[in-house]
């Protein structure tokens, strides 16, 4: 078996452990629920990890493409949450955007971006790590303010997961300038990409400022941080979509 | 009038607006930029001003309300800050060290933003830039003299599978001035910096020649302020939340 084979396998035994995770959470069986997404994100994890190596060499850039590392980068973080909130009955609500964005990966093509001249450098999987785990704070942020909107989760964890994934977001702005510097001469190109990021900065930078207004209460900021979803989607899976084009068309370089 | 315009002007309530309209306008720019990028992508070799002269057009109305927004921006950042550092100021030996420099960090990444904010403006109309196509053998007049290119050393990736196999290339280069002769080697991500340009190996991607490698030249007074002022601003927020967190715990 290749390594390629072994990263999807194992990625389709993680879908799998999702699969009855859910379902599990759906007939309120919360702790087998848990125990499948453990499973699954184990299987995860080998799979993130073995595509470093899909090419046959390593290259580091694969283990951090979105369309596999933001689910589970979205697991991690549930995880995260689960240790440290020690409550069950958020797992149901956890479960659902790590499985929603794993069908995503399960249905893109196959395949990896191969290197080229200007990614031989740490920052770039740096870059690509730090700003993929940022959307999953932003995108798990926004999933639990609607549950918190809605009055089904107490405790506006929304709000910390919103701030780290800024300062993260943050973090990948610095990498991808001095990679952006170092291979293209400039921290920043007046190009859709790097516009979309400022624009996703700025979104968060007025977030972050509505706690010095008085009237913005939680539900307020949840909203907020609801409507950023938004963005980072049509932002995020935009250039997926060029990424698809990319490879259908076979082009490396 | 004058206090009122001061608390305008330190307001977060407009850092708020002008931080959401930038966010829809930088949404907006991404997608002009996108559908028409034969007039915006020129900006990344030419300075604001020498692009407005050739490209300025209707469509380009969403740079300078950006511009202005932005100009807004820093005003109400310096001043929120110099309120803001106006009321800790006094407050410096009630607590420690340590408490104050957590109560002062906010007003810290505020300046570094500044400091960013400021390369960029000095990057958009400041500097200069070169795309200089280079192969092994050639002798090119530049600024700062002439430029040899005397050796080219592409390396290859050993894979099949890759339709683009350039894995790295090393490029030795002699950089004479009038009086002397500077040997420089520079390769992908490695730029050689020179009497205040840097030099960055690139390739043409539309070029169908074999090896079309070029050298972007670049004299960009902004880009220290704004590598510096970024990353101080992020580590110093990093350092902030975590402290924030682990205080609110101990509480």
């Amino acid at each position: 078996m290749s390594i390629a084979e072994l990263s999807l396998i194992t990625f389709y035994l993680a879908f799998g452990g999702y699969l009855v995770s859910v379902f599990s959470g759906l007939l309120k069986k919360e702790r087998v629920a848990e125990v499948f997404f453990v499973f699954g994100f184990v299987f995860h994890t080998v799979s993130q990890i073995t595509r470093g190596w899909y090419l046959g060499f390593f290259f580091a850039n694969p283990m951090f493409n979105e369309i596999s590392f933001l689910p589970w980068s979205l697991g991690f973080i549930g995880l995260i949450v689960r240790f440290f909130k020690n409550d069950l009955k958020l797992f149901s609500h956890i479960i659902m955007p790590i499985f929603f964005f794993s069908i995503i990966t399960l249905v893109y093509p196959k395949g990896v971006i191969p290197p080229f001249a200007k990614n031989q450098t740490f920052f770039s999987p740096l870059f690509f790590a730090c700003e993929v785990l940022a959307h999953a704070c932003f995108i798990m942020g926004a999933w639990l303010a609607f549950f918190y909107v809605r009055k089904k989760i107490e405790v506006p964890i929304f709000h910390d997961l919103v701030i780290w994934g800024f300062v993260l977001f943050s973090l990948s702005q610095v990498f991808g300038a001095i990679w952006a510097y170092l291979g293209w001469g400039s921290p920043f190109h007046w190009a859709d990409r790097h516009l979309g990021s400022a624009a996703i900065w700025c979104y968060y930078v007025a977030y972050i400022h509505l706690s010095f207004v008085a009237k913005w209460d939680l539900r307020k900021k949840a909203g907020v941080a609801i409507a950023g979803m938004v963005l980072v989607l049509v932002f995020t899976f935009q250039y997926q979509l060029s990424e698809l084009v990319m490879m259908i068309g076979g082009k490396n370089g | 009038m004058v206090k009122a315009l001061w608390r305008f002007l330190a307001s977060v309530k407009l850092s708020l607006y002008l931080l959401f309209l930038i966010a829809l306008n930088l949404t907006i720019g991404a997608y002009y930029i996108k559908y028409c990028p034969g007039i915006f992508r020129p900006l990344n070799q030419m300075l604001f001003q020498e692009w407005f002269k050739v490209f300025g057009d209707g469509k380009s109305w969403w740079i300078f309300s950006f511009f202005f927004l932005l100009i807004f921006l820093g005003i109400n950042t310096g001043a929120c800050t110099l309120d803001r550092l106006a009321g800790l100021w006094p407050k410096r030996r009630g607590s420690g060290f340590g408490q104050f420099f957590l109560k002062l960090s906010p007003s810290l990444m505020h300046i570094f933003f500044l400091m960013a904010l400021s390369g960029h403006a000095l990057s958009v109309f400041t500097g200069a830039q070169k795309v200089i196509p280079i192969k092994a053998g050639d002798i090119i007049s530049v600024e700062l003299g002439t430029m040899e290119v005397k050796e080219v050393r592409p390396t290859f990736w050993k894979n099949s599978l890759l339709k683009n196999p350039l894995r790295q290339c090393a490029v030795a280069l002699d950089l004479k001035t009038d009086s002397q002769t500077y040997p420089k080697e520079i390769s992908f991500l490695h730029p050689c910096w020179f009497q205040g340009w840097s030099l960055h190996l690139d390739v043409d991607q539309k070029s169908k020649e074999q090896l079309p490698l070029r050298i972007i030249m670049k004299k960009d007074p902004g880009t220290r302020l704004i590598l510096l002022g970024g990353a101080f601003m992020s580590v110093l927020m990093l350092w902030y939340f975590f402290q924030l967190n682990t205080n609110n715990k101990k509480d």
